[in-house]
């Protein structure tokens, strides 16, 4: 049973000792092929119908000194293993002698098939797009909103340096699965945030827009 | 033993090999979908994309509108789209406003237009600081702002994908499309960089 989650390091807007932006990680691609193996195992996985719609939140469920001292593709591995252990595909021993057989210079066998093949590749082309849904929005462009602080026991994509702030809606999105009630679909609002809003008087002028589900948000009094 | 003599495997790709070999082993991946991927993100999905959808913007007013107001349908016209780009939304820098993009939370971006982002893009450094002091970030990747020209900043938090469509630059009227797309960088249509100059 997963543990409720929601609030974890990977929320990371507005912290501040990370130090500079590393600009020369500047690469159009994989920096290593097996980050483009990594990339390509996950499409493969939702291909074959794996269970891979939690991987945002199994990445969020990340120890946090894990988290910050991995890399990127790292995360991605992490979950993978971490979603389907939970579902009983795999189990850790299978992982780890799996790993020890690679150490000792085991070579991989290869299965193929050509149509999963052929389905991963136009995942990465135009996709057919679904038919306009009616959806009864609560807020509206113009509307002034606040963030609230508090949501269910679940992951959430509401970043936690907008809550509590007030907003303005400035565009209505949707409806789009609920993160962590995916079977329910929500409008999402792109909401506009003054910058000192969110960090106070000495805030370098800016304004900052998040997209976030109804649920987030309440009306402004 | 033969003559050659093999590099050791990183911990990294160990983990990825040892993964890949058990969901091969149990039927649960197929190697060339993995293969399919790989190549793709190696050589037709990049930001050339995203460059050809600006380049055609600058000059074809119908299509800006049309980008402007459904990116994902422009993109199609062009045979672009795919995962992460089924919502994608262009954002007009002009001279009174500068957008810039981020994804705080993980690392959403517009795939199909701009490929796999860069690292620093998903690092911690970027993603905390450009939604808190955006001018100094910018500044430091070599970008100054005018105080005149508001900084927006767009954090993808749920479904749509930001692609900003830089300021064409100056002196470019008689380019060829090809030549203008060639000038569209990829930090540009993030909102770190600008348009280059011919």
């Amino acid at each position: 049973m997963t543990h409720v989650f929601m609030d974890g390091i990977h929320d990371l807007g507005g912290m501040h000792g990370f130090g500079p932006i590393d600009a020369a990680r500047a690469g159009h691609g994989f920096e290593a092929g097996w980050e483009g193996r990594v990339h390509g195992m996950l499409i493969a996985l939702a291909v074959g119908g794996q269970p891979v719609s939690g991987f945002r939140h199994a990445i969020e469920r990340i120890p946090p000194t894990e988290y910050l001292a991995s890399s990127y593709y790292e995360h991605w591995l992490h979950a993978i293993e971490l979603l389907l252990t939970e579902a009983g595909t795999l189990t850790r021993e299978e992982i780890v002698t799996a790993q020890a057989r690679i150490a000792s210079g085991a070579v991989a066998g290869r299965r193929d098939v050509p149509q999963a093949a052929q389905i991963a590749r136009a995942l990465l082309s135009p996709l057919p797009r679904s038919a306009p849904q009616a959806m009864p929005a609560h807020f509206a462009a113009g509307d002034q909103v606040r963030v609230r602080r508090h949501f269910g026991p679940d992951h959430n994509r509401c970043p936690r340096y907008v809550r509590g702030a007030m907003g303005v809606v400035e565009h209505v999105a949707g409806p789009s699965p609920v993160p962590g009630a995916e079977l329910t679909r929500e409008p999402v609002y792109t909401v506009a945030f003054a910058s000192h809003e969110l960090w106070g008087s000495f805030a370098e002028p800016a304004t900052v827009r998040v997209d976030l589900w109804e649920r987030y948000l309440e009306q402004e009094a | 033993m033969g003559s050659e003599h093999q590099r050791e495997l990183t911990p990294q790709e160990i983990r990825a090999q040892a993964l890949e070999a058990l969901l091969v082993d149990k039927g649960l991946v197929a190697s060339d979908a993995i293969d399919t991927v790989v190549e793709a993100f190696s050589n037709d999905i990049g930001p050339r994309n995203g460059a050809r959808m600006v380049a055609k913007a600058w000059t074809d007013a119908d299509y800006r509108r049309r980008l402007l107001a459904d990116a994902t349908a422009a993109a199609a016209e062009l045979g672009i789209g795919g995962l992460e780009g089924e919502h994608v939304v262009a954002l007009e820098n002009t001279s009174d406003i500068h957008n810039v993009v981020v994804c705080t939370l993980c690392s959403c971006y517009p795939w199909p237009m701009l490929g796999i982002p860069p690292v620093w893009y998903k690092s911690p450094p970027y993603r905390s600081r450009v939604v808190r002091e955006p001018r100094t970030v910018l500044r430091e990747m070599g970008l100054q702002i005018p105080d005149h020209t508001e900084v927006r900043v767009w954090d993808s938090s749920a479904q749509i994908r930001y692609l900003v469509v830089p300021l064409r630059p100056a002196g470019t009227e008689s380019l060829t499309g090809d030549e203008l797309a060639a000038l569209v960088t990829r930090d540009s249509m993030i909102g770190v960089g600008l348009a280059l100059s011919p």
